[in-house]
């Protein structure tokens, strides 16, 4: 359990320290405004750009989703695993 | 590197040389004696054994706690500390190595962050024009909430309809009212509870202060907010009672299986040997 708790604490801390990364490069109009972070990202002019701005989303979404799986999914998984040999036994 | 430690570590400096006032140095001494080092026994493993093992990051880790353990155990055992005495870690090289992980870590945030995303000057402050919208750190938001007060500054008819207190009085009148309510709390309970399980209605009672020191800190800042300000303002002093609501019917619920002598024995100091 421990375990799963720290891997989904270190995914979402690895994403958000990414998403704050990548997000202040393309999705920070200016530190001044309300809105950073989340603004719409500028049509990517090269690869680079376009790659930044893809990591930028893979991030933010690892640092949803990573918990989400290490902590309601795997565990759910489990849960019904054992209940479906309990049930079979 | 050698890790033998032998029985005579513990006892070279015990000094029985009479000291000038008669006594002897293990006398005089009140902390327990020169710490004792605890010598490998047939359960440790040598440094080969432990290359052998194979079973990765975890088994080391439960290695060293167990072994951290065991000779805390040993030092408790041997020592003349009695059990309310705290025998922790030595601060080399244990806590150093581990703390200087732990700096290096936030160290290595800082330089990551302000390499990726340095800040840039913006144009200086202009001293001579008040900006639209003053706050103040966000610490200080329930304070400046409290000067938002004006919906409940009562207008008394006797008077015409007339204030008694400026709205900006009655902010500060409010800041005496918490205050206040701060500093009579711990004359009302001296806080002798270990979980909030055991002090419901203080729980409730801490846990409602919490919610309304946030919940002012958002009337502070109540132009951010994308609803009606009259909302806002019921459920700053709503929300407050709401969650201590819950939180005292939550922990009333609690109570039944809690264990209150238990915990009592567990925490109780222990009388010396």
């Amino acid at each position: 359990m421990a375990d799963e708790f720290i891997k989904g604490l270190a995914l979402s801390m690895v994403g958000a320290l990414g998403w704050f990364i990548f997000g202040g490069w393309y999705r920070t109009p200016g530190y001044y405004v309300i809105e950073q972070l989340t603004a719409a990202a500028p049509e990517p002019s090269n690869v680079y750009h376009a790659v930044g701005i893809f990591a930028g989303d893979v991030s933010y979404w690892l640092m949803l989703l990573g918990p989400f799986v290490y902590w309601v999914v795997i565990p759910a998984l489990r849960e019904l695993g054992r209940s479906a040999t309990a049930s079979a036994n | 590197m050698t890790t033998q430690h032998t029985s005579t570590d513990r006892t070279d400096n015990t000094d029985r040389e009479p000291m000038t006032d008669g006594g002897t140095d293990d006398a005089a001494r009140t902390d327990g004696g020169p710490p004792a080092t605890i010598p490998p026994d047939d359960e440790t493993p040598t440094w080969s054994e432990r290359k052998e093992r194979s079973q990765g990051l975890s088994r080391l880790t439960y290695e060293y706690f167990e072994r951290a353990r065991r000779e805390d155990q040993d030092l408790r055992q041997e020592s003349t500390y009695v059990e309310r005495d705290v025998l922790g870690f030595p601060a080399w090289p244990h806590e150093t190595i581990r703390n200087l992980a732990i700096t290096s870590f936030f160290v290595g945030i800082i330089i990551l962050i302000s390499a990726t995303i340095p800040m840039y000057f913006e144009n200086p402050a202009n001293p001579s024009s008040t900006p639209s919208i003053i706050l103040p750190d966000w610490y200080l938001y329930w304070s400046f909430g409290l000067l938002k007060l004006n919906p409940i500054n009562p207008e008394l008819s006797v008077l015409g309809g007339n204030l008694v207190v400026s709205h900006e009085f009655y902010g500060v009148l409010a800041h005496g009212l918490i205050i206040g309510v701060v500093a009579l709390v711990p004359f009302l309970n001296k806080g002798n509870a270990r979980r909030p399980v055991e002090q419901p209605f203080w729980s409730a009672v801490g846990v409602m202060g919490v919610l309304l020191s946030i919940t002012l800190a958002a009337l502070a800042i109540q132009n951010f907010f994308p609803f009606e300000l009259e909302l806002l303002f019921s459920m700053s002093f709503i929300l407050p009672v709401l969650g201590g609501a819950i939180t005292y019917a939550v922990l009333k619920t609690m109570r039944e299986g809690y264990m209150y002598d238990l915990n009592k024995r567990y925490y109780r100091l222990r009388p010396p040997k």
